[in-house]
């Protein structure tokens, strides 16, 4: 996030800016999913002071990582390095936008639909049971390209349009390609254009 | 050509457009084979109608000869004696054969029909000619010949409509949802249509501007390749195709030459495609066995014993070799691609549009398969016919199958194919990391 997005977000948020490195970090297997020095909000922060302001006895679960392009096109960010649990994943979906009403960033669902997106990160270089076959994955590409749609994992497609503007599941490979890369290049240009 | 469908079988609406190659896709049990069988059950009962009208009476003429004269028998002295010479079938045979010729020519005369079958009863009878039961079997014959000939049109083309139809949808032509709705299929030819009715599963009204000259070959199932010999067994469809597959020529094999020559300039490129999966020649040895001569085997295959992928396209070959595709048939290819590993799908779909783009026929394919979509997709670009391809969809709501035109956006033909990807990706990515 540019310095100028920064500056405008509330102390909540301001308080809990970090590296997207820091974000997709794995603290069971200790390693990190992106390299990128992108600031974002850590947002799994957040809840431990919203439970703490509201008096919730329970601390919501949260994404990992909030980011706001120039354009105010937000991302939540959830970083997966391991197994995923759908009821986990669809929980911390539902509670981060519970905190963006209830802090009051965003007024409605109509408005979040149209500002929201979400991006789940894995981890597609572990293979455990299932044997790894390239030519397995080129033929699900190919046709997966014909459908001019993008692969979603874990049923979180039924997301988008309900909850979120996008929904998209990457591999790192993919988030770096389709996500970290334009994005940087995007913060990049607008400071020269300053 | 367009085919408005309401509902009849499963299909509560559907306009497709038939102008070269329609593609039709959507998961199973969505209708997608029921604009085939409507297509093959309507050219095939109304093509080339007024010749199956009279071969319908002739047939009847015949059943009905035969039954009489088998009883033509006289008693003389206690014994049982027949009062003619010819047999009952060979007799039956010559009478129809006699109407047959009357009826064919354009001033068919109730007299010129007596004399006709008067003379075939007078060769028969030879010397009982003035039998006075021979006489009354004469007079009963012509009587019924006469009822025969009376029937009206009408009630004979919605009888042969009726009878194909519930040949091919098992007599379940009205919905199952909806029985009290009647069924109307309309085709659009030009700026003409054809109009049946059905009610009660039966053919309740037909009318017609325009007069169907095509045939409509159903391809289904490549184990008809097995039958050819014996057709017992097979659907009415499947019969058709057999028939095709094993008719000779009633040509002069020097006859047509030039237009041979011709038509295998034009069919080159189809041949290549052909003889690409199957080099090459079939024979028919004893007993209608068809044989596969291959250079590498010192004897001739028996076509049953070709994979079943080759006998996908041995049909073709068939058809195309013995000139049973004519010019504007209606070709119907039910989910082709079964048999065929992707390599030969994309052989199969280049070798379909190229026999659209040289017979201008009109071909209505179900499919499954991404492969063999794109590739019909792909080589109607490069033979440049693909104007005249169209993709529909086909979906079910309520019980009700309906068929959405999706020329313009076809890939929503493949997000359904590509779904189960993410549901094979999504588990595998679990039990990976379980």
């Amino acid at each position: 996030m540019t310095e100028e997005v920064i500056n405008k977000l509330p102390d909540i948020f301001k308080a809990r800016i970090g590296t997207l490195k820091k974000a997709s970090y794995d603290n069971e297997n200790h390693v990190y999913m992106s390299e990128s020095q992108m600031k974002v909000i850590l947002f799994d922060k957040i809840p431990k002071s919203y439970a703490k302001n509201t008096n919730c006895p329970n601390v919501p679960a949260s994404n990992d990582a909030l980011y706001m392009s120039k354009d105010d096109d937000w991302y939540f960010i959830e970083f997966k390095n391991g197994s995923v649990d759908k009821a986990d994943l669809y929980r911390k979906i539902y509670d981060s936008l519970i905190i963006l009403l209830e802090l009051g960033l965003m007024p409605d669902y109509s408005c979040i639909r149209g500002t929201v997106n979400y991006i789940l990160v894995y981890n597609s270089e572990k293979y455990g049971k299932i044997q790894a076959s390239k030519a397995r994955d080129m033929n699900f590409d190919y046709i997966m390209r014909l459908s001019d749609q993008e692969e979603q994992l874990f049923g979180v497609e039924k997301f988008e349009g309900y909850l979120f503007k996008t929904t998209h599941t990457y591999t790192k490979r993919l988030f770096e390609k389709n996500f970290v890369i334009p994005m940087e290049a995007c913060e990049t240009s607008g400071d020269l254009r300053k | 050509m367009r085919l408005k469908i309401e509902n009849f079988a499963q299909i509560r609406y559907a306009d497709v457009i038939m102008d070269g190659i329609t593609v039709i896709a959507g998961e199973n049990n969505t209708g997608k084979s029921t604009v085939g069988k409507i297509l093959f059950s309507l050219f095939n009962a109304t093509s080339d109608i007024e010749n199956k009208i009279i071969s319908q009476r002739t047939a009847e003429i015949r059943n009905m000869c035969r039954r009489y004269l088998r009883n033509g028998i006289v008693y003389e002295s206690g014994e049982e004696k027949r009062v003619w010479n010819a047999s009952p079938f060979s007799t039956a045979t010559a009478i129809a054969r006699q109407v047959d010729n009357v009826l064919k020519n354009e001033n068919a005369e109730m007299d010129k029909v007596r004399e006709g079958v008067h003379a075939v009863l007078k060769k028969a009878y030879g010397k009982d000619q003035r039998n006075p039961l021979v006489q009354e079997i004469e007079n009963e014959i012509m009587g019924q010949i006469e009822k025969i000939i009376n029937l009206p049109e009408y009630a004979i083309i919605t009888e042969l409509i009726s009878r194909y139809f519930g040949s091919m949808f098992r007599s379940q032509i009205n919905s199952l949802i909806m029985p009290e709705l009647k069924a109307k299929l309309t085709l659009y030819i030009k700026r003409s249509k054809n109009i049946l009715l059905f009610e009660g599963n039966i053919c309740a009204d037909y009318s017609s501007e325009i007069d169907l000259v095509n045939q409509a070959i159903y391809i289904d199932n490549p184990f008809v390749i097995d039958k050819l010999s014996d057709d017992y067994g097979l659907d009415m469809a499947e019969t058709y195709l057999v028939r095709l597959l094993t008719r000779r020529p009633d040509q002069d094999p020097m006859d047509g030459i030039i237009s041979s020559v011709l038509a295998k300039e034009k069919l080159s490129e189809v041949y290549a495609a052909v003889r690409s999966v199957i080099p090459g020649n079939i024979v028919e040895g004893q007993n209608d066995k068809y044989f596969l001569e291959q250079e590498n085997y010192k004897q001739p295959v028996s076509v049953g014993s070709l994979s079943t992928g080759m006998k996908s396209f041995l049909i073709l070959k068939m058809l195309i070799e013995r000139g049973q595709i004519k010019e504007k048939d209606v070709l119907i290819l039910d989910e082709p691609e079964i048999h065929l590993h992707p390599q030969w799908q994309v052989v199969y779909a280049e070798l379909v549009v190229l026999l659209q783009k040289y017979f201008h026929l009109s071909v209505i394919v179900t499919t499954h398969s991404p492969y063999f979509m794109d590739a019909i997709n792909v080589f109607s670009v490069k033979h440049g016919i693909d104007q005249g391809v169209h993709y529909y969809l086909s979906s079910v709501e309520d019980g009700w199958a309906a068929m959405e035109d999706v020329t313009d956006h076809i890939d929503s033909i493949y997000k359904k194919m590509a779904s189960s990807i993410q549901v094979l990706d999504s588990l595998r990515y679990e039990l990976n990391n379980q």
